[in-house]
């Protein structure tokens, strides 16, 4: 699986504020989606959409009992996987909304009311895997941004790589680069499971949800001023009501 | 006579835009004026807007309470309600628009968790109006240059 080494962890806060790891180098890589749109990579397009989804079966696949994040990470039962998710969740949009949100709440009423089947089996989640977090060239030389990883349902991850907000060209495309049914189908083909559409329905609802939870995180950090980059503000005005539109689109409300 | 505040933020823009020494800007640098550029175009509109759309949001959840109140068996939420349907002279301070906005949104979280476990039609009907609403509040609060 094409990812940077972890070189070392340092655990003192007091350094760079918080603890942080060194990771190995990637050199002569681009990052940006945009590159791969209309620029220069543009020509890569589907094979990275293709490869995408492999590596993601990849993660999904990944056999769990003897990872070493077993030792610091739970691993949660098959039917707690999105009640430990969501409530982890609501609460954060509980400690950071600036002013309520009827959207939302909605939304996590429907999920409460909707549980999702079991998870299939508990697999390594990344937590944020999208395009924008990952290095390319003519093909992906390293899947970055783990910082969101734990154990949980594998439909997670391809709901959260669907989320609207990723679709960074317009056409419906996931992460601006494959199909929806296209990227299943590789994902399918490469784990030999199948995807159950109840499932990932119920997580591609959740991931309006958890992704506005990481927008009102910024909107208030910066708001607040204990953050000062920009993105923060930016991602608040760019973000936070196509989130709530998104999610109405997702609970079938939007025209 | 001043230049009124969206003048000046796309003259702002106009300046981050055309800066001469763009050409030895890191990529960072150049990243983050776009950002910044894009950052005051959204509060530029935001800026024109904002009290029109509060106070055509506040007006819309008041409607919607009244009708509300006559339905509601629930005493502590009817009063809710019918306090906030009654008509405020508001202050037209956008600071005061966005308080009693959140107040309302707060009153109407509750109703619609209230109306959405009734089966009977008339909170069926206002739980579709309550849909309804929050459909609109999307269309107000888009900005031209958001994530579409």
């Amino acid at each position: 699986m094409p990812v940077p080494r972890a070189f070392w962890l340092e655990t003192d806060p007091t350094l760079l504020e918080r603890p942080f790891t060194v990771m190995e180098r990637i050199d002569g890589c681009e990052a940006q989606f945009q590159a791969l749109l209309d620029g220069p990579y543009a020509a890569h397009r589907d094979a990275i959409g293709r490869r995408m989804y492999e590596i993601l079966g990849d993660i999904a696949t990944t056999p769990i009992d003897h990872l070493p994040a077993r030792e610091v990470v739970d691993v949660p039962t098959p039917d707690a996987c999105w009640t430990r998710e969501l409530d982890y969740w609501e609460r954060v949009i509980d400690d950071n909304e600036l002013e309520p949100q009827p959207i939302m709440r909605a939304g996590i009423r429907w999920l409460r009311r909707n549980p999702p089947p079991p998870a299939p089996r508990i697999t390594v989640v990344h937590g944020d895997y999208r395009t924008g977090n990952f290095l390319y060239r003519d093909d992906i030389f390293g899947i970055l941004d783990w910082e969101m990883a734990h154990f949980g349902d594998p439909h997670e991850d391809l709901a959260w790589s669907f989320l609207k907000s990723w679709h960074w060209a317009k056409d419906g495309k996931a992460g601006g680069v494959i199909d929806r049914d296209a990227a299943i189908r590789v994902w399918e083909a490469r784990t030999g499971w199948r995807v159950d559409p109840t499932a990932l329905h119920w997580w591609e609802v959740f991931s309006n949800v958890k992704a506005q939870g990481i927008w009102l995180t910024s909107a208030k950090e910066f708001g607040e001023g204990r953050a000062s980059d920009l993105l923060m503000a930016f991602s608040a005005y760019w973000l936070i009501n196509s989130q709530d539109k998104y999610l109405l689109e997702a609970l079938g409300r939007l025209g | 006579m001043i230049p009124d505040v969206p003048a000046v933020l796309n003259g702002i823009v106009r300046n981050l835009m055309m800066d001469p020494d763009a050409a030895t800007k890191s990529a960072y640098r150049a990243f983050s004026d776009q950002l910044l550029s894009m950052l005051l175009m959204m509060i530029t509109q935001e800026f024109d807007r904002a009290a029109a759309r509060l106070v055509e949001e506040n007006d819309a959840l008041a409607a919607l309470f009244r009708d509300a109140a006559g339905v509601v068996r629930d005493g502590e939420l009817r009063a809710a309600l019918e306090e906030g349907a009654a008509r405020e002279t508001d202050s037209l301070l956008v600071s005061a628009l966005r308080a009693r906005n959140a107040r309302l949104r707060e009153v109407l979280i509750r109703l619609h968790e209230h109306l959405e476990v009734l089966d009977d039609p008339t909170a069926h009907a206002l739980d579709a109006r309550i849909w309804e609403e929050l459909v609109a509040s999307t269309r107000r609060r888009q900005l031209d240059l958001a994530n579409g």
